[in-house]
């Protein structure tokens, strides 16, 4: 699978690929060479796809937290999504997959790079990524200043003196 | 700092924009048709001609421990996990490489055990036939595709059947590769998988000559 991967990748011409057989090794050919994108399995061992994530997203070590992560895996139920987004990765991809999939998400986190939220138990790309004009709920981000109010900030402004 | 001070119930979210750093060192814009139909063109040339026998054998054995564990008692809910990730990996490995009616059957499979919430007797005998009839065709006793059709159908309905009779139990969603996800903004945990992104994932947005 990791061959033929490689062998999509080069027909996109992408240049140099780096390979991993595990997490751990994704992590440290992260490190060491610090790529553009990581392109990432889930089921790997030893260290899966989430906690390389993880790593690259919040290690000391990780040369580049900003890193564009694409999961690519078999999994497909939104449990999975979610899980996978929490880790902090940029973009899902289901096997089996096209090599227009694979080459439009690559094509996508270069074209509409995004911001990064950096939380509570959360660093990774924002993780909100449509407006829905319809929403009514409350607005928890600074830069939504037309709408905070009271409990609704970050800052709990009424324990400041 | 503002998370030095006291009576921070929270602390406070940075947001980094986008950067544009990556585009200034690879570039930007559309990949060009002709190197995705050399990419598309190398998974095709890989479908049907791998033996899918040794991805098959791999994944019954696995199930076949699952079973095992079940049956002995010694088990917990983790299980399923277990049980999720070898059909993920026969899924994606026989959608890769393969081809015909067993990529269904993945799919359903791995779509019903990713709903499971508790393991039952019906969860035991749905994973029994599963597990026989991966025998039947690994071991070459069902050859006709027809005939796997038939037990491809079979197999659905005995999902189909398991959710029947508890219908606490919703088969979980699942997401294509046409379609991004994007976060509800009123909940984090609540994920739509947003037509609004897919409009942006189409391919003359992604592919296609610059202008």
């Amino acid at each position: 699978m990791r061959k033929l991967i490689v062998s999509v990748l080069e027909s996109i011409d992408v240049g140099t690929v780096y390979q991993a057989k595990s997490g751990e090794e994704g992590f440290r050919k992260f490190c060491e060479h610090n790529p553009d994108i990581v392109i990432s399995d889930w089921d790997m061992n030893p260290g899966d796809g989430l906690s390389m994530t993880q790593k690259i997203r919040k290690d000391v070590l990780s040369p580049n937290r900003l890193a564009p992560v694409i999961f690519l895996t078999g999994y497909n139920a939104v449990k999975r999504v979610a899980q996978a987004r929490d880790a902090g990765a940029t973009e899902y991809l289901i096997k089996p997959f096209t090599g227009s999939d694979l080459a439009k998400r690559i094509a996508y986190v270069i074209n509409k790079p995004r911001d990064y939220i950096d939380a509570d138990g959360y660093f990774g790309p924002d993780r909100r990524r449509c407006n829905s004009p319809d929403y009514k709920g409350p607005r928890r981000r600074m830069d939504d200043s037309s709408a905070l109010s009271g409990d609704e900030f970050l800052i709990d402004v009424d324990n400041r003196t | 700092m503002a998370n030095d001070n006291k009576g921070f119930r929270k602390k406070a979210r940075a947001i980094m924009p986008a950067t544009r750093l990556l585009q200034s060192r690879v570039g930007a814009g559309k990949i060009k048709p002709e190197k995705v139909e050399k990419a598309e063109k190398k998974i095709e040339t890989v479908r049907g001609r791998i033996d899918l026998k040794p991805f098959g054998q791999s994944h019954m054995a696995e199930i076949g421990a699952c079973l095992k564990t079940i049956r002995s008692g010694k088990h917990d809910i983790a299980v399923t996990d277990e049980i999720a990730r070898s059909l993920m990996n026969f899924k994606s490995n026989i959608g890769t490489f393969g081809e015909g009616p067993m990529i269904g059957l993945a799919v359903i499979m791995l779509n019903w055990v990713e709903s499971l919430e508790t393991i039952d007797q019906d969860v035991l005998d749905v994973l029994g036939g599963y597990h026989t009839t991966l025998d039947q065709i690994f071991s070459g006793k069902i050859k006709d595709s027809k005939m796997i059709d038939v037990i491809v159908r079979e197999m659905q309905a005995a999902c189909e059947r398991y959710f029947a009779k508890h219908p606490e139990l919703h088969l979980t969603q699942v997401i294509d590769n046409s379609k991004a996800f994007y976060v509800d903004q009123s909940n984090y945990a609540d994920i739509k998988v947003g037509l609004d992104m897919n409009d942006d994932l189409r391919d003359e947005k992604l592919i296609g000559e610059d202008n």
